[in-house]
């Protein structure tokens, strides 16, 4: 439970910003996160503290169950052979992706469009690489190394996965967002996510599958408009939300089942 | 070579048999001219016929046919113009350019509503054969 109060802990620090910097800059205060109305330099100053209060969460929770950070986060990282596994996760996440997309693409659903220049566009496909496995690494240590794992030393795997799943699609909602229909696509994501890891018990596998992902939307964001309607292919870096997309994940599901979950040896 | 002038050909583009089909006959008739008939989805075998200089009319129903024809993108209407072909409606649009506004959102609300399940019916089929493939190629090896 440690974990999960000091996930709580981070929409707590991130609204006690806001505050502070309304405050500093003689705004009404507001209950909503949204960091929309702040003055552009202090926007930084709030994403910084955002990103370091994540940082602190997942480096205090080892420190908290008397373990160094290294220590505790290397054991989901085991030995040469399982690190196969992210990527064949990312393979398989790149796979449906782009399938999808030729689909969409074949059928009006979604328009080739380079929408920046093509300098920029070239900037953003280089950095894409490492900033997809910077985000799922960051994601997959604090909502799987840290509160799915807590969460699985307290509960059964039937109590916890559900409690991991909610957590992570919640999280993505914390902050004022444009969309709210995209939650079951988080939770289809979130079962994705947490089930890999559960039955790998390892982060090999889904840090493969979140940054394969991440990747195929990094790079095809500025290239792409959706014409299609989005409760069918769902929206902007959303593909995942729609129908499709929620589908699509249930069967990826599957086939991590398919490939990874402990099979009952017959006595 | 013979000097006996032939009856000018004109086409017609629209769904046949149609109310306008008799109508467009009519007129055309009238005139001393052949209508030749062409669905709105042989639209471009119009556009071969007039840069073969065989047609230089072409008759629509009505505006909103020759709107959902143009925003078809079967016909490029920059090239009839430039050709000189004469565009003509059986029901020719009403003057007030309110109405033809109204007439033109309408025609293209019901091309994008048409467009929409097209879209959705093809976007369902291929996402299945896509998940289909991707889901198996997995599986298979596993």
């Amino acid at each position: 439970m440690r974990a999960l109060l000091l996930l709580l802990a981070i929409p707590a620090v991130m609204w006690l910003t806001q505050t502070a910097l309304l405050l500093g800059t003689r705004q009404p205060v507001r209950l909503r996160i949204s960091p929309t109305d702040l003055p552009r330099r202090w926007r930084g100053v709030n994403r910084v503290v955002t990103k370091a209060a994540l940082l602190a969460a997942v480096l205090l929770y080892p420190l908290l169950r008397g373990q160094m950070p290294l220590e505790y986060y290397s054991r989901f990282f085991p030995t040469a052979a399982q690190t196969w596994q992210a990527a064949y996760g990312a393979a398989a996440a790149i796979l449906y992706l782009t399938l999808l997309y030729l689909a969409w693409t074949l059928s009006g659903n979604v328009q080739f469009e380079i929408r920046s220049a093509p300098a920029r566009l070239l900037r953003r496909w280089a950095g894409a690489p490492l900033a997809a496995v910077l985000i799922a690494l960051a994601e997959e240590l604090l909502f799987r190394g840290m509160l799915l794992a807590d969460l699985l030393d307290s509960f059964r795997p039937a109590v916890a996965v559900p409690v991991g799943v909610v957590c992570f699609a919640a999280a993505h909602y914390v902050r004022s967002v444009k969309r709210h229909w995209t939650f079951a696509g988080h939770l289809a994501l979130g079962t994705l996510f947490c089930l890999a890891f559960l039955w790998t018990q390892a982060l090999w596998l889904p840090l493969g599958l979140h940054a394969g992902g991440v990747l195929v939307l990094l790079a095809v964001r500025p290239v792409i408009r959706y014409t299609g309607p989005a409760w069918l292919v769902g929206a902007s870096i959303y593909p995942y939300a729609g129908a499709v997309g929620v589908v699509a994940l249930l069967l990826l599901t599957a086939n991590i089942w398919f490939a990874y979950a402990p099979r009952i040896t017959p006595p | 070579m013979s000097n006996v002038e032939q009856p000018e050909t004109v086409a017609f583009i629209g769904d046949a048999p149609s109310a306008a089909t008799a109508d467009v006959q009519a007129l055309l008739g009238a005139a001393g001219r052949r209508a030749r008939w062409f669905a709105p989805h042989d639209a471009d075998d119009v556009e071969r016929a007039i840069l073969n200089g065989a047609i230089r009319r072409v008759v629509f129903a009505d505006l909103p046919a020759f709107l959902e024809t143009l925003w078809s993108g079967r016909v490029a209407l920059d090239r009839w113009q430039a050709g000189g072909v004469q565009i003509e409606f059986v029901r020719p649009p009403p003057g007030a350019a309110g109405d033809q506004a109204a007439l033109i959102g309408a025609a293209w609300q019901s091309l994008r509503h048409r467009r929409r399940r097209r879209q959705i019916a093809a976007g369902l089929a291929l996402s299945a054969a896509a998940l289909a493939a991707a889901c198996a190629l997995l599986a298979l090896s596993a």
